[in-house]
């Protein structure tokens, strides 16, 4: 083995990341030269300077009650979601409870008689008017959805839309 | 890391708010230091120790084996500061830039801060692979795993880091 293997080597080695035959080649090597024997023991000082730098890195004062805080704040907002969703839930579900309601069965009943009265006096018209009438109303009609929705378009063309709405 | 307290570990595991936040206290240290030496920004550090300990809380539960908790969170603790360098991959440093930093001889103190400022220059593909190494004690190919790179430039990586450090130290020292 030559030193440049070896030197390629040698973190594998510091690692025990080599297989026997590997190692006992660069140990051999090792007895023979002082020069990467001595690279060796300078890339084993890199591994004992760095964890004593790392071990002295200042922690930031308070940085445990920092992070306690912040979990109780967390806890809180997880609370307080859950007490917003289940009210949530009952406010989307509180119209099913109408059902149930005496005073919503009579206003749903006076809406169904309502409809009711207005299809048959729909039916009689149609009965008494002539078919030229009818016409005249229906093609009146289509007249005045045209002109409303030009009216409505020349109302909203100031109005940036997207603008306002993105 | 200590990763001996067990009792600490179990009573927090079921629950215990008051051991928890002793657990807090005992680990804000390694847990900070760790995410700075991979991140080298405070205030990220700072970010990651926060994420870390509210992870632990959500998951302690989950844990199986209470001796496990130590290389557990010193997962949660990469993963999340891989998170970061992902979303703020540092531009590398030109090799002359490490070339600069100034030799003399050093005490204790200047020879750390040299170490924390060469880490700091250090491209952070070299520096997250050395620290898992160095600091954290993953294999090899835990470290490709988690980063999702060969084996062989894991190994390329540390020896590369490794010699740049043994270089700035001993040309300081000489």
């Amino acid at each position: 083995m030559n030193c440049s293997k070896c030197i390629d080597m040698l973190s594998e080695y510091l690692d025990n990341e080599l297989n026997e035959p590997e190692r006992q080649e660069v140990e051999a090597h090792l007895m023979l030269c002082p020069e990467c024997k001595t690279l060796l023991e300078e890339i084993q000082a890199v591994h004992a300077n760095l964890q004593d730098a790392i071990s002295f890195i200042p922690v930031p004062p308070g940085l445990d009650d920092k992070i306690l805080a912040s979990l109780d704040e967390e806890r809180l907002n997880a609370r307080r979601q859950v007490i917003l969703t289940s009210l949530a839930l009952i406010l989307l579900g509180s119209p099913v409870l109408l059902i149930f309601s005496s005073v919503f069965s009579a206003f749903a009943h006076s809406l169904y008689i309502l409809q009711s009265a207005l299809w048959h006096t729909t039916s009689a018209l149609v009965k008494v008017i002539s078919p030229t009438t009818s016409l005249g109303i229906g093609i009146a009609t289509i007249l005045l959805i045209a002109i409303g929705t030009f009216s409505i378009n020349l109302l909203l063309r100031d109005i940036h839309s997207k603008e306002v709405f993105s | 890391m200590s990763n001996g307290n067990f009792e600490l570990i179990e009573k927090t595991r079921a629950g215990d708010q008051q051991a928890f936040t002793t657990l807090v206290t005992e680990y804000t240290p390694y847990v900070y230091r760790t995410a700075f030496a991979l991140l080298q920004d405070q205030a990220e550090a700072e970010d990651v120790s926060q994420e870390v300990f509210l992870k632990v809380y959500h998951s302690i539960y989950k844990l199986s084996e209470v001796k496990a908790f130590g290389s557990w969170l010193k997962k949660i603790i990469t993963n999340s500061c891989l998170d970061h360098l992902k979303k703020a991959r540092a531009i590398p440093v030109p090799d002359e830039e490490l070339e600069l930093i100034p030799a003399r001889r050093l005490d204790n103190w200047d020879q750390r801060l040299i170490i924390q400022e060469t880490l700091k220059k250090l491209p952070v593909e070299y520096r997250e692979a050395l620290i898992m190494r160095e600091w954290q004690g993953y294999e090899y190919s835990e470290i490709a795993k988690l980063l999702s790179i060969p084996v062989g430039t894991v190994k390329s990586r540390i020896h590369t880091a490794r010699l740049l450090l043994r270089k700035i130290l001993t040309d300081s020292v000489g």
